[in-house]
């Protein structure tokens, strides 16, 4: 059963659309997120479900309760959404365990309880803190408690990791997310963190322009991309011009497998990460394309190699992440070859982009 | 523990029973219909003394109010009140600015206790001073005398900002046009004057306003302005076509400078570019000029505080050995006291929507209340009283002379203050906090109560602070308004004070200014933290 379910929900401010008929689906005791950049709607969606603002159209279910259809819409305290937002906005005048207990009736505001929630959230020992002394993960840990004490069915996390250093961000994600799959609640998450949303959500739903465009488990997500900005989006591609012949994508790559069956004789674009190209030096007969080596980033543990392609059909920008070990020098003659089955995007669905070469993240 | 999905849904059967009302939802304000009610309620009562001030006005034939309006007394009353408006400001600016440099940027010996000394006067009220100067010099009268006593009395206005901001700036504006060969008085005047722009004009609207609408301060140095006009007459004959005539003009000398001053204000913001702890500023070796400025200063302060105190204490020593009914002052206190905090309760409750409205709902509605209830701003009290009496003789008889119609007025007259006490502190206080109460279960009137109302404690406090004590020294309105035989301190202090029963007068000012003497410290400390 879903827990959450959107249809053709629109919200505009004044004549500015804001959502333009969102469809979405989240299965009860999932943890999905909502991906996209800043301004897409994403936060006013979250407002949405939680009830603090209402749809023009569209319907909102959550369970077996329609509790927005653009004409009249339950008030938030009855919808049981726990709510984070971001800073996690901690009641300051009430120590932790107050704000915990803030929502519990009088009589279930016992001192095991919030101990219980507490200890689940991974920062027992706190009770009698104020919001201010406590560090930005501790702040967020507590506002979760707080969502989780009255045992929502849903909890929204509006961004709430991203005002946290990237070190502690990782820790606490981890932490939250092992204390909601705790519970089996259901969790919607929005960010704008392309590696939060792969790494911690079960589905994956990417909003741009006020509709989603896909929403997908992460892997399939960043593996087929339904169009070529999206998989820029994600991560860093090679976006490579190809023609189905044969089943295979014709490339300047040479012939490249491809994940899903695509029409004979269709042409558009095969999209390939930078880590499913492989490199070998020049004159190791191994089959691809010869290139030259324009330009290494080296991280150690692994380097991103800039390639210059000898097409005769023009000098092909390619992007290739290697192992630390075996970068190799600028200048460099190396042969490129793809290590990994293609995802084909048809002229279709992509955009005008297409002939780039090389995609680059949009917000990494 | 049982997972929560386990949990029945204890949403009823029919989904959307308890569900907000389509039509309450203002969809461009987002403000929940409840506030939107309550704003244009306190917003009406805000516009009521204008609505019968008009009213009164329209009952005069044209004929009439041209009869009225051009007679050669009203040409001396004009010339009297915008001469003394302008010489007045521009010397409270003058004495202002220089005190508070002498203050915050020179080797000044006991720098605090002068900071102390300068701002006090504040806790006089102007007809206390001039019932001062009077009694010991009763042939201060006129323009000259006026002048003297409004600047000695108001500077403190133009000098509590501009200390704050010449404490506030960036050293390093000042050394940065040293640097560039500027000395140090063109430095001051090129980049330290222009910074203080701001907080001057401030002050000498809040001074300009005090003077078209002061009339106690006036009467007793008989130097007619509109103000004492406009109470004598209607004292006088109960001529109410005549005083309504010359309200309106009050009101619309007052709305003038008020539109002057936001044309002044301009769109200037003098942010500070760049972060960093502020330095404390290099203070000026005063040398042999330091006998000069501790002279300037000390008179200044012989003038502002020690002329009314000193008056003050002569004449409850001279009025206690005589004999002074004490019942009846402590009867007035008591009298006073209770109109204060009704004053005060009653007008923080109104402030609250419309300080609500404006910072968390900024939509035209929002705003558009808040700017009505800044209406009063430009109504002098003496306007306010006679309007509020046409509204009780025209349309609530029954508050005519009522208690309840006395603190509506102060509501009126001082909701600007409580108001804007409550903005700071209502605007770091995240709306999401209430938010995240109704997700836990909370309806939006509890959800407040628990959440944002416990943490606007410190601007609930100010506000009804500053409206009550601003109750405790009110004058005019007191006077027109108050139910027969209702007497307070400032009343008592009026009628003594006019017949020239000087002894009699001082106990009730004398507990007036002991009252007052404690917002005029809680805001030279809360200046003094600010910088320190």
């Amino acid at each position: 059963m879903n827990a959450i379910s959107l249809r053709g929900v629109t919200r505009a401010y004044g004549t500015t659309p804001v959502l333009r008929g969102v469809d979405l689906d989240v299965e009860s005791g999932a943890f999905a997120a909502i991906l996209g950049v800043s301004g897409c709607g994403k936060s006013t969606l979250m407002r949405l479900i939680a009830g603090f603002d209402h749809v023009d159209g569209g319907t909102i279910d959550l369970g077996s309760v329609r509790v927005d259809d653009g004409h009249r819409a339950l008030a938030p305290e009855r919808r049981r959404v726990g709510y984070v937002p971001q800073e996690g906005a901690l009641f300051p005048h009430l120590d932790v365990r107050a704000n915990v207990a803030f929502g519990l009736p009088r009589r279930r505001r016992g001192q095991a309880r919030v101990d219980e929630l507490l200890d689940l959230v991974g920062i027992g020992g706190l009770q009698r803190h104020r919001p201010h002394e406590l560090s930005g993960g501790q702040q967020q840990r507590v506002a979760l408690a707080r969502a989780l004490a009255t045992e929502p069915e849903v909890i929204l996390l509006d961004e709430p990791f991203s005002a946290l250093d990237p070190g502690l961000r990782a820790e606490t994600r981890a932490e939250v997310r092992r204390a909601v799959k705790a519970l089996g609640t259901t969790a919607l998450l929005v960010t704008h963190d392309q590696d939060e949303a792969l790494s911690c959500a079960d589905l994956v739903a990417v909003l741009r322009d006020g509709v989603i465009v896909q929403a997908a488990p992460p892997r399939e997500l960043y593996r087929a991309p339904s169009d070529v900005p999206l998989a820029c989006f994600l991560g860093e591609a090679n976006v490579v011009p190809a023609t189905i012949e044969d089943g295979v994508a014709q490339t300047p790559l040479g012939p490249v497998r491809l994940r899903d069956a695509a029409g004979e004789g269709a042409r558009g674009v095969v999209v390939l990460r930078p880590e499913e190209l492989t490199l070998t030096a020049a004159g190791r007969d191994a089959g691809g394309a010869n290139a030259e080596v324009g330009a290494v980033e080296f991280y150690g543990h692994d380097a991103r190699v800039e390639l210059r392609l000898d097409d005769p059909a023009g000098a092909l920008p390619l992007i290739v992440r290697t192992g630390g070990h075996d970068a190799p020098e600028v200048g460099q003659r190396v042969v490129c070859a793809v290590g990994a089955d293609g995802h084909f995007v048809g002229d279709g669905h992509a955009p005008d982009d297409l002939g780039r070469g090389t995609g680059t993240v949009a917000a990494a | 523990m049982p997972g929560p999905t386990a949990t029945p849904v204890s949403v009823p059967a029919a989904p959307l029973g308890g569900a907000c009302r389509r039509g309450w939802r203002g969809r461009r304000t987002g403000a929940p219909g409840g506030l939107l009610l309550a704003g244009l309620g306190v917003a009406a009562l805000s516009l009521l003394p204008i609505v019968f001030l008009v009213l009164e006005v329209r009952g005069v034939s044209l004929s009439e109010a041209h009869r009225l309006l051009f007679r050669p007394r009203i040409g001396r009353l004009l010339t009297n009140t915008l001469g003394l408006v302008a010489a007045s400001t521009v010397l409270c600016a003058v004495v202002g600015v220089a005190a508070a440099w002498c203050v915050e940027r020179t080797e000044l010996p006991g720098r605090r206790v002068w900071m102390v000394l300068l701002v006090l006067p504040l806790a006089i009220p102007e007809f206390v001073s001039s019932f001062g100067w009077v009694s010991f010099l009763p042939g201060l009268r006129g323009f000259g005398g006026a002048l003297l006593v409004t600047v000695v009395a108001y500077y403190p206005f133009v000098f509590l900002p501009v200390a704050a901001v010449l404490r506030g700036t960036n050293p390093a504006l000042e050394e940065v046009a040293r640097g560039m060969g500027l000395s140090g008085w063109r430095a001051f005047w090129r980049v330290t004057l222009p910074q203080l722009r701001l907080p001057v004009l401030g002050g000498g609207l809040i001074i300009a306003l005090h003077l078209l609408a002061e009339y106690g301060a006036f009467a007793q140095l008989r130097f007619p302005t509109f103000a004492t006009e406009i109470y004598v007459e209607y004292q006088l004959g109960f001529d109410g076509a005549s005083a309504a005539v010359l309200s309106l003009v009050l009101v619309l000398l007052s709305l003038a400078l008020l539109t002057a001053e936001v044309a002044a204000r301009g769109r200037g913001r003098y942010a500070r570019v760049g972060g960093g702890a502020t330095r404390p500023h290099r203070r000026v070796r005063l040398g042999r000029r330091a006998a000069a400025v501790l002279g300037g200063l000390t008179l200044l302060v012989v003038l502002a505080l020690g002329v009314p105190l000193s008056a003050l204490v002569y004449w409850v020593l001279q009025g206690s050995s005589s004999t002074l009914p004490s019942s009846s002052v402590w009867g007035a206190t008591v009298t006073t006291l209770e109109y204060a905090a009704a004053a005060a309760a009653v007008t923080t409750v109104l402030a609250l929507p419309v300080a609500l409205l404006s910072v968390r709902y900024r939509g035209a509605a929002g705003r558009g209340i808040e700017r009505t209830t800044y209406v009063p701003r430009a109504l002098p009290g003496v306007v306010i009283g006679l309007a509020m009496v046409s509204f009780s003789l025209r349309s609530a008889h029954g508050l005519y002379q009522t208690s309840t119609l006395l603190v509506l007025a102060y509501a009126i007259l001082f909701l600007p203050l409580a108001i804007i006490a409550l903005r700071g502190p209502l605007a770091q206080v995240t709306p999401r906090i209430e938010d995240v109460a109704r997700s836990l279960g909370l309806g939006p009137v509890r959800a407040f109560l628990r959440t944002t109302f416990p943490l606007l404690r410190s601007g609930i406090g100010a506000g009804a602070g500053l409206v009550f004590l601003s109750t405790v020294t009110e004058l005019t309105g007191t006077l027109l308004l108050r139910p027969t035989g209702t007497e307070t301190l400032a009343t008592r202090f009026w009628t003594y004070a006019s017949s020239l029963s000087y002894g009699a007068a001082a106990p009730y000012a004398a507990v007036m200014v002991g009252i007052s003497a404690l917002p005029a410290y809680l805001l030279i400390r809360r200046v003094d933290e600010a910088g320190a």
